[in-house]
């Protein structure tokens, strides 16, 4: 009956532990790979630039037919450089939102002064190619450049702008602010610090906890310690190497290049960290559970040498 | 004896750790199911936003506007409605239970659900009297309808005023009915979606009637945060 009195509530405890070591490093690895920087780390290493690129050209080409605007006009005047610049502006202004340091909360290089009141690089040149080949189909077609004249190039240029906006905002902050999930996300992405203050208080009090069940035995502690490390371990790596061994990610049907590779490639690279840390977690059980063992044959040894009164495990 | 004993220690020993890791499966599961549910929107949310502003072969021009979200001017009971034009977005709904604020767009086509929630041109506007009628994809936008219930608040802002209903009725009606889309004496909201069908589209609809309890128009220009 001493046994069950302290098997009982060592496992309920396991069990809190358990829960307590997977969630806390499911925050710590959050709380490092989601970042501005690790995004744009990402964007960078995977060539987004050089997709949106890609998806322009194919959006202003299949246009082509409907605005009669060449995709040259356009294309000449982009670089996948300086998208990458923009996408990568875009996911600090995403974070920003995110952390609270970006309060304008709004993420658009929709129209030339926008892209001005964030300090990004303006693209005149864009500008000019879009108005210059507007001025000479006019010269050519002796329309007269009035009031009306001068709304279609802006219309032309507030358009261009637009369509690039939606290009590079890869991780699709735009669409998650417009719908109030950046609210409430940012509130979870403030909570992720002190998530881990807490997870990490919750485990020692939870080992203290066990110390005290097993008082008499405190050594157990190591066991119980160790199996929770060794099944929140298993619990978090195992959908880790699903998910990666299966290659789920490049399934998803995402239809713009670069809002997939942005995605899945933060997925990937996001689930492979929560892994690692995973199976580090299990190792430290097992070494734990291990230590356990050679602990309690040691004192098995000397309880046969000496016989003592029953040991009571657990 | 001190064998069998020393046996049952070791089964002990290794069959715990199962029954911990059975037990925190079983934890995880029944926790996650919510959470897994609401991801499951925010990506569709995110993934079916295109571009917007952009004319389509059909010709429809969307119009998304900013919704002024917090309004420090004066109000009034009683004010002018600014009628939206087809396809424009013009109002965003909001509730507690909703788990995003939901943007509506005036009029109602395939396309202009897979923006939003879109208002029935022939229903009253919010600040008018009579029955709104506002529809959208479970999928998506209205995928936490279901979770509204009677006393529940539902707040629905526009760039004229701000409408504030309280939840009275769930109904579920099938799509060949019209009872309540109808026009109504009263001041209401009614809201609804297609019933999840793992199956498929359903031809069952669910959905709530709103009445109104507060109505407040902006008296003053330029007074509201977007």
């Amino acid at each position: 009956m001493k046994r069950i009195s302290t098997f009982l509530p060592s496992l309920l405890l396991s069990v809190v532990l358990t829960l307590v070591i997977l969630g806390g490093s499911l925050l710590v690895v959050s709380d490092i790979n989601i970042t501005g920087g690790k995004a744009v780390e990402i964007v960078r290493e995977n060539n987004v630039g050089d997709k949106i690129y890609s998806e322009l050209e194919k959006h202003w080409k299949s246009r082509y037919y409907t605005t009669g605007v060449p995709a040259e006009v356009y294309l000449d005047a982009v670089s996948p450089e300086w998208l990458e610049e923009l996408a990568e502006d875009g996911i600090y202004q995403g974070f920003g939102m995110l952390d609270g340091t970006n309060l304008s909360s709004e993420i658009s290089v929709t129209i030339p002064s926008i892209l001005n009141a964030y300090g990004l690089k303006r693209n005149q040149e864009l500008e000019d190619s879009i108005s210059g080949f507007f001025s000479s189909y006019a010269d050519e077609n002796g329309i007269e450049k009035d009031e009306a004249y001068e709304d279609s190039v802006n219309r032309a240029i507030s358009s261009a702008f637009n369509v690039i906006n939606s290009n590079v905002d890869v991780y699709k902050f735009t669409a998650l602010k417009e719908h109030g999930v950046i609210k409430k996300a940012a509130k979870a992405y403030g909570l992720l610090f002190k998530g881990m203050l807490a997870a990490g208080a919750a485990a020692l009090v939870l080992v203290l906890l066990l110390m005290l069940v097993n008082r008499k035995s405190v050594f157990t502690v190591l066991y119980w310690f160790g199996i929770s490390c060794i099944v929140s371990g298993v619990l978090g790596a195992a959908p880790c190497v699903y998910l990666l061994a299966s290659d789920y990610f490049s399934s998803f049907s995402i239809k713009q290049a670069q809002i997939y590779t942005a995605y899945t490639a933060s997925m990937s690279s996001f689930t492979a960290a929560f892994m690692a840390t995973m199976i580090a977690v299990t190792v430290v059980g097992i070494a734990m559970v291990i230590l356990y063992g050679v602990i309690w044959s040691i004192k098995k040894q000397k309880d046969k040498a000496a016989p003592l009164p029953e040991e009571k495990v657990n | 004896m001190s064998k069998k004993k020393g046996k049952n220690y070791a089964f002990l020993h290794i069959a715990t750790p199962f029954v911990l890791l059975l037990l925190c499966a079983a934890v995880i599961i029944f926790v996650s199911v919510k959470p897994a549910d609401k991801l499951k929107v925010y990506v569709n949310l995110a993934f079916m936003d295109g571009l917007k502003t952009d004319m389509d072969d059909t010709g429809l021009v969307i119009r998304d506007n900013e919704i002024i979200e917090e309004y420090t001017g004066e109000t009034s009971d009683t004010g002018e409605v600014i009628r939206p034009q087809f396809g424009e977005l013009f109002g965003m709904i909001s509730s507690d239970k909703l788990s995003t604020d939901v943007p509506v767009y005036w009029g109602s086509t395939s396309e202009l659900l897979e923006h939003g929630a879109c208002q029935f041109f022939g229903s009253a506007i919010p600040g008018t009297s009579g029955n709104a009628v506002v529809s959208a994809h479970v999928d998506t936008y209205f995928a936490d309808l279901e979770k509204l219930s009677e006393g529940d608040i539902v707040s629905f802002k526009t760039n004229y005023g701000e409408f504030t209903y309280t939840v009275s009725e769930q109904i579920s009606f099938r799509s060949s009915e019209n009872k309540y889309v109808k026009p109504t004496e009263d001041d209401r909201l009614t809201l609804y979606t297609c019933k999840r069908d793992i199956l498929g589209a359903s031809d069952e609809r669910i959905g709530v009637i709103c009445t109104l309890t507060e109505s407040r128009f902006y008296t003053t220009a330029g007074e509201g945060e977007e």
